[in-house]
C-alpha cells in the first residue's frame, strides 16, 4: 500500500507520483526476470523540509534517491523536482541538486590532496578563483578538516574521507540536498559535527534535505518527518513525534537509584502514571557499601536497586522520573535510555500487520 | 506523464542563481572541460615516473619505425613515388600522426573507464556540463599531449636522424588536415565509449576502436603504399578516415602541394566526410548510451 503525505501545501520542492523502477535480473541461481525496487511510490516534499527516509538494505532508498537526483529515469509514473519535470527535464535536475552517497570515495581523486580534490569539483561545479577558495576553506573549517588541507585522502581517515565527500557535494550550494547515509563510518564527533552541518544548512541557508539513514535516532533528531520505505513500497509517512507516538514503541529507560529503602509503597503505581511510561520493573535492592569499600572506610549500607521503564515518550517520560526521584528523596546514581533501532519499529509494524516481516539487519 | 512545467525561482538560493550564469554556456563548458584535462595532467604528473615512461614510450614507437624506414629506405622508396621517393620520411610521419589519432581514438574509452570504476561518472553526471565536459577535456589533453611529443621526436630526427620534408609546406593545411583526421579519430572514440553502456564493457577494450586501430595498421597505407595491398584490401582502405588523412598530410609535407592541388581535395574531401560524420555518430551513440545508463542504472557503480 502506498501511502502520501496528504499535505496541501503550494510549494513542493518534490512532487512525485506512482514512481516504479524495475531492474533487468540475470543469474544463473535467480534466472531471469525484472527485480522491482520500487512500487507506486508518492512523495511530496515541501521547501525547507528534513525528511527521512528509512528502510532496510534493498528497501529501495538509493533508487528513489537517483530518481529524484535525475540520475535514473522512472519506469512508471511521474511528476517535478525542483519545478523541473521528472522525466524531461532531468539535465536541469541533476545541475541542481547535490547528492552524498554512502560510501565515501565517490568522487574523490587519491592524486589530489584534500584540497586539490575540493578545488577541483569547485571548478567542475563552476566556482572560481577567490569565491571558491573562501567557499573550500569555509566548509573545511566547518567540517573539521581545516588541518588536512594539505594531506592525501589515503592518509585521512575513513570518517574524514566521508566528511570531504560531503564537502565535496556542499561545494555547489544546491537547494536540495540528497544525504545517502551521510554519518556511514563517522565516529561520534564526527557524527555530531556532520549532523550539526545538516542542521544549520536547513536552518540557517534553508535547504531541503532527504536523508537516508539506518539510525533511528539521527532520523529523530534530524529529520521533522520520516517516511518508512519497505520492499519499494512507501508504507507509512508521518512527522517524526507522531510517528514514534503511534507506534508505541517502548524505550528502556534504566535507573540506578540509591537510598531505595525509601521508595513509597505504591511506587508502582506511581511510575506507571508518568507521561508515556508503559511498563515498571524493579531489580535488586540488594546492599552495597558506599564510599571505596577499603578497610578503615566508614561502611554506610544503602540498598540500590535497578528500575527499568518502558517508555514511549522519552523526553517527558525522564523529565516527570527525575522529579519523582527528588520527590522522593531517592538518589539517582545513573540512567541510561537505549535508543530505539530500525529493526525495532519494522519489526513494530510487521507484528500490526501492516506490512509483510522485513529481515532484520 | 505530466507536462514540463516552467521553472520558477522558489526553490533556488541566491547564490545559486548568481552561479547559475557563470557556470552555463560556453565558456562554462569550456572551464568545465579545461578543469577536465588538469585532472588527467595533474595525475600524470603525480607519479614523475609515468610521465617519463609515456614520453619514452611514443619515443620508442617512432623509433621502431624509425630504424625500420632507414632499413627499407632504398630498396622502397621507388614505391612511394607519389610521396617524394621517401620511405623514410613515408613512415616517420605517418606513424607520427598517427600516434596522435591513437590518442584520440582511445581517450573517451579509458576517461569513461576510469571514472566509473574510480566513482566519479555520477558525481560528473551531477554537474552541469556532465560527462561530456570530462569527456571532451580529457580528450583534449590526451591530444596535446600527444602532441607535443610526437613534435618533440619529430624535431630531434629533423635536426639528428636525417629526416627530411619539403622546404614550401603549407603549415596551416597541414594543421587543419591533421585536425580533421583527429577528429574523425575522436568521433570513432566516442562512438566507441558508448559501447560501455550499450555492450556493458566495463573494461579491457571496445570493439569498435580495437578493430579500427588493427584495420589501420594493416589497410590505411600507414606503414606500407596502397598499391602493395590486394584489392579487397583496397577496397577496406577506402572506409578509413587515416588513409585519406595520412594521404592528404604525407603530400602537403612530402611534396610541398598547395591547396589547388586537385590530388590534395581527391583526399581532403572524403576526410571531411569522414570527420563529420565520426563526430555525429560519436555524439549520437555516446548521448543513446547514457540515456540507456540511465534507464538501467548504470552510471554509477553504487546503484
Amino acid at each position: 500500500m502506498a501511502v502520501t503525505a496528504g499535505t496541501t501545501a503550494t510549494s513542493a520542492i518534490i512532487d512525485v507520483h506512482g514512481i516504479g523502477k524495475s531492474y533487468r535480473q540475470a543469474g544463473k541461481l535467480a534466472g531471469r526476470g525484472q527485480l522491482a525496487a520500487l512500487r507506486n511510490v508518492d512523495l511530496r516534499m515541501e521547501t525547507g523540509a528534513v525528511l527521512g527516509l528509512l528502510g532496510p538494505n534493498g528497501a529501495g532508498k538509493t533508487t528513489l534517491i537517483k530518481i529524484l537526483a535525475g540520475l535514473l529515469r522512472p519506469d512508471s509514473g511521474g511528476g517535478s523536482v525542483l519545478d523541473y519535470d521528472l522525466l524531461r527535464q532531468h539535465r536541469q535536475i541533476r545541475a541542481h541538486v547535490g547528492l552524498v552517497a554512502p560510501t565515501a570515495d565517490v568522487g574523490i581523486d587519491n592524486n589530489l590532496t584534500v584540497w586539490q580534490n575540493l578545488d577541483f569539483w569547485a571548478s567542475v561545479y563552476g566556482l572560481h578563483g577567490a569565491q571558491a577558495r573562501a567557499r573550500i576553506a569555509g566548509l573545511l573549517e566547518r567540517l573539521g578538516l581545516a588541518d588536512k588541507a594539505d594531506f592525501w585522502p589515503m592518509r585521512i581517515s575513513a570518517g574524514q574521507r566521508q566528511r570531504l565527500a560531503l564537502a565535496r557535494s556542499l561545494l555547489a550550494e544546491t537547494p536540495l540536498l540528497f544525504l545517502d547515509e551521510p554519518t556511514n563510518k563517522l565516529d561520534q564527533e564526527g557524527v555530531r559535527s556532520v549532523r550539526q552541518m545538516i542542521a544549520e544548512l536547513n536552518r540557517e541557508q534553508g535547504v531541503t534535505i532527504l536523508l537516508t539513514t539506518h539510525v533511528m535516532e539521527e532520523a529523530e533528531e534530524l529529520c521533522g518527518e520520516i517516511a518508512l520505505l519497505n520492499a519499494g513500497e512507501l508504507v507509512r509517512r508521518q512527522p517524526t513525534g507522531e510517528l514514534m507516538r503511534s507506534l508505541q514503541l517502548a524505550r528502556p529507560i534504566t535507573l540506578v537509584i540509591g537510598y531505595a529503602d525509601r521508595l513509597p509503597p505504591h511506587w508502582q503505581t506511581e511510575v506507571s502514571a508518568l507521561p508515556g511510561v508503559i511498563s515498571v520493573m524493579l531489580d535488586g535492592g540488594g546492599a552495597t557499601p558506599e564510599g571505596d569499600g577499603l578497610a578503615g572506610d566508614a561502611c554506610h549500607l544503602v540498598s540500590d536497586a535497578t528500575l527499568r521503564v518502558g517508555s514511549v515518550d522519552l523526553r517527558a517520560s525522564t523529565s516527570t522520573l527525575l522529579g519523582w526521584i527528588r520527590k522522593h528523596g531517592l538518589a539517582l546514581r545513573s540512567m541510561r535510555a537505549e535508543p530505539v533501532t530500525l529493526t525495532d519499529v519494522f519489526t513494530t509494524l510487521a507484528q500490526r500487520r501492516v506490512q509483510p516481516a522485513v529481515d532484520a539487519e | 506523464m505530466q507536462g514540463a512545467t516552467v521553472p520558477h525561482t522558489t526553490h533556488t538560493t541566491g547564490a545559486m542563481q548568481a552561479n547559475e550564469q557563470q557556470r552555463g554556456g560556453f565558456s562554462g563548458f569550456a572551464r568545465a572541460c579545461w578543469t577536465a584535462a588538469w585532472l588527467a595532467y595533474r595525475n600524470l604528473r603525480y607519479y614523475p615516473s609515468n610521465l617519463a615512461l609515456a614520453g619514452a614510450q611514443e619515443l620508442t614507437a617512432i623509433g621502431v619505425w624509425y630504424f625500420v624506414g632507414r632499413f627499407l629506405n632504398v630498396s622502397a622508396s621507388q614505391a612511394v613515388r607519389q610521396y617524394g621517393a621517401n620511405y623514410l620520411a613515408y613512415v616517420v610521419v605517418g606513424v607520427l600522426l598517427n600516434q596522435v589519432c591513437l590518442a584520440a581514438l582511445n581517450g573517451p574509452f579509458t576517461t569513461i573507464s576510469e571514472a566509473f570504476w574510480e566513482k566519479r561518472l555520477e558525481t560528473y553526471r551531477l554537474s552541469i556540463h556532465g560527462i561530456w565536459a570530462n569527456v571532451i577535456g580529457r580528450l583534449g589533453w590526451d591530444v596535446v599531449f600527444s602532441t607535443v611529443l610526437q613534435c618533440v621526436a619529430l624535431a630531434l630526427l629533423l635536426a639528428f636522424g636525417g629526416l627530411s620534408l619539403h622546404a614550401g609546406v603549407n603549415v596551416p593545411l597541414v594543421i587543419g588536415a591533421s585536425l580533421l583526421l583527429v577528429f574523425a579519430n575522436a568521433g570513432l572514440g566516442i562512438a566507441g565509449a558508448s559501447l560501455f553502456f550499450l555492450l556493458e564493457v566495463k573494461s579491457g577494450q571496445d570493439p569498435i576502436t580495437w578493430a579500427y586501430r588493427y584495420l589501420v595498421m594493416l589497410a590505411s597505407g600507414l606503414y606500407v603504399p596502397l598499391a602493395v595491398l590486394p584489392g579487397w584490401l583496397r577496397w577496406l582502405s577506402g572506409i578509413l578516415p587515416q588513409t585519406y588523412g595520412l594521404a592528404v598530410v604525407r603530400k602537403l609535407v612530402l611534396t610541398g602541394v598547395g591547396w589547388q592541388s586537385a590530388s590534395l581535395w581527391g583526399a581532403l574531401a572524403p576526410l571531411l566526410v569522414a570527420a563529420v560524420f565520426s563526430v555525429a555518430c560519436g555524439y549520437v551513440l555516446l548521448s543513446l548510451a547514457l540515456r540507456r545508463a540511465e534507464r538501467g542504472g548504470g552510471i554509477g557503480v553504487v546503484v
